[in-house]
């Protein structure tokens, strides 16, 4: 049951279990707690939209899916573009559907650096073998294509000549029709975002899910939590509802997490630090038509610089993504990105950085996130502009635009040290998608917020299960990540 | 006066774009729909992004009083005007192909939709 703004009878309402958030890590959560036969309740700020009310049209799309329409800044010098999912199945319905297992060198980190036990690469592979099963994850060749993926192919003949090392992506998806439309809800349900898979299993299990709904506030007291105040709108109103429970979930995301355990006064040490992914984009006009929007998102990666957790993919093409790539370069640069529309495909890099963001939670219901920009990433940035117009000229590019403020195409790699050479960090285009670690796990509540079994420190009945406990980024799309780590919280849980 | 102002400047990002300006008698209302595309967007920004915002855009309409039109106002090299004509711009283009279709992919949804 799902119950959606107009649907609230009750004032107040009560489970054995309430989670909050319908992402990677609630719905996961959820979906474990409703078959082990708990009454649970899954609360959800976003509207539930389902597969058959998905369109091609970006912006309406994005207004519907998005946090702020995908407009919301990381505060700082540059403003980064930060895009969050806000529906019924949180970012796993408008990220790329690419989906990776954690490093071995990320794992080995958390254990000898953040002294977690029982979290390294042979204790998460059953959680990794079952999350594969779930949501029918492979890895398939594109290189037999003929229509559809060739800028991924033009990425693979660009590599291939620099002879970097690349690999297909595993893809949660079942049958792609390649509409290109991952980061806009899959119009055809292929993609296996929680929406359809983790979400429906937790509804058949008896899960109820209360959509449009926000949480205020955690009330508490003597290290128990009791209940939840969230506001839900009925007709033009805003009204609060209370919803009791005996135990409390919490997966609202790296950034709310923190945010409602701060405004609820349950943690002093979340959302000191947030970790997150930059993402720098390079667009080229190709020799010859590739069609890009003709695909998927990336079901190609360079992993030569997986040294440096770097990796190179293919981006979402749609008129409006590329356009807006290109806002920085002026209107004569996007009539003629329209016109050879065809031609044009994007590259990203998803990079590990230094830079840090905090959460400020004392003013106001919203979070403001701001963060320093650590002079070590601007080499890491210029590297990877630097190697993807590389791949690019190798597959053909005439002219490629950078992600720097007013600067002019290149149609050369000497046009380009001319150009990057004496870049500031306030001329660079930075977006994020993945924001973690912001409540991180570990064995000491001085520098942690969840001990090993994710239940917040200082609490008898409350567990985080979303990306904000993880002790580190990864480099990588985190999304299996978090459902093998929860899978992991809940095992402990159960077995407890 | 904050709504106004972001119209004008709205209005004036959109008719730079060449192939707005070669379509845009085609459809009905499509400056209407893209202006309250980005107000809205601006809108929902929590607080301490849209209320700076708003301030600034005000002082903006009052320099433009003086400067008479928004073509005079980008020649004047304020401050931030980049930062909101970025976002603005943004939006626009996010809104703009909703109605203006350009993709040469012809995705027919009722076929593929399950």
């Amino acid at each position: 049951m799902i119950l959606k703004t107009g649907d609230y009878s009750d004032s107040k309402y009560h489970c054995n279990y309430l989670v909050i958030g319908t992402g990677a890590g609630g719905s996961v959560a959820g979906a474990l707690l409703a078959e082990k036969g708990f009454d649970v309740i899954m609360i959800e700020e976003g509207s539930y939209y389902p597969t058959s009310s998905f369109t091609n049209k970006v912006g309406d799309m994005t207004a519907k899916l998005y946090r702020n329409r995908g407009i919301s800044p990381l505060i700082g010098k540059p403003l980064i573009a930060l895009a969050e999912g806000q529906c019924v199945g949180g970012g796993t319905v408008i990220n790329g559907e690419g989906l990776f297992r954690t490093p071995k060198k990320i794992l080995n980190e958390w254990t000898n650096e953040h002294g977690l036990k029982g979290y390294s690469y042979s204790d998460l592979e059953q959680h990794f073998n079952i999350i594969e099963k779930d949501l029918n994850v492979s890895a398939k060749s594109i290189l037999k294509e003929k229509t559809s993926n060739l800028d991924s192919q033009k990425l693979i003949q660009g590599a291939n000549k620099l002879k970097w090392r690349t690999e297909f992506v595993p893809r949660a998806e079942k049958d792609c029709n390649y509409t290109n439309s991952c980061s806009i809800g899959c119009p055809t349900g292929a993609k296996q975002s929680t929406l359809v898979t983790y979400i429906p299993r937790a509804i058949e299990a008896g899960a109820k899910i209360f959509s449009d709904c926000r949480v205020l506030k955690i009330n508490h007291s003597n290290g128990n939590a009791y209940s939840v105040t969230a506001e839900i709108i009925q007709g033009n109103k805003k009204q609060n509802i209370e919803v009791d429970f005996d135990y409390l979930v919490i997966a609202g995301g790296a950034i709310q997490t923190p945010h409602l355990l701060s405004k609820s006064k349950m943690s002093k040490n979340a959302g000191k630090k947030l970790e997150f992914h930059m993402n720098v984009k390079v667009i080229a006009r190709l020799d010859s038509a590739v069609n890009a929007e003709n695909g998927t998102m990336f079901p190609v990666q360079i992993h030569e610089f997986e040294n440096e957790d770097c990796y190179i993919n293919t981006s979402a093409m749609k008129p409006s993504y590329l356009t807006m790539s290109l806002a920085n370069h002026g209107n004569e640069i996007i009539d003629k990105a329209i016109k050879y529309y065809n031609k044009m495909a994007i590259l990203n890099t998803t990079m590990r950085v230094e830079s840090k963001a905090h959460i400020f939670s004392k003013i106001g219901k919203n979070p403001l996130v701001w963060y320093k920009f650590e002079p070590r990433d601007l080499l890491r940035i210029k590297a990877n502009i630097k190697r993807m117009c590389q791949v690019f000229f190798e597959a053909g590019a005439l002219e490629i635009y950078l992600p720097l403020k007013n600067s002019l195409p290149i149609s050369s790699l000497d046009d380009l040290d001319f150009a990057i050479d004496k870049i500031k960090p306030n001329q660079i285009d930075i977006s994020t998608v993945h924001m973690m670690a912001s409540c991180p796990m570990g064995a000491d509540p001085k520098n942690s917020v969840v001990d090993l079994n994710g239940k917040l420190w200082g609490m008898d009945n409350v567990l985080l299960t979303d990306a904000s406990i993880l002790p580190t980024s990864i480099g990588q799309s985190p999304q299996e990540t978090i459902m093998a780590i929860v899978h992991e919280v809940m095992k402990r849980h159960f077995d407890s | 006066m904050w709504l106004s102002t972001i119209n004008i400047i709205t209005s004036y990002n959109l008719n730079e774009i060449k192939i707005y300006k070669e379509k845009k008698s085609n459809y009905l209302d499509i400056e209407s729909d893209i202006c309250a595309f980005v107000v809205e967007g601006i809108n929902n920004l929590p607080a301490f992004y849209s209320l700076p915002l708003k301030l600034y855009v005000i002082l903006l309409r009052l320099l433009m009083l003086r400067a008479r039109n928004v073509s005079k106002l980008y020649k004047l090299k304020i401050p931030f005007l980049h930062i909101l004509t970025k976002l603005i711009k943004s939006l626009i283009l996010l809104r703009l192909f909703d109605v203006l279709p350009i993709s040469n992919t012809k995705i027919n949804l009722n076929l593929i939709q399950k």
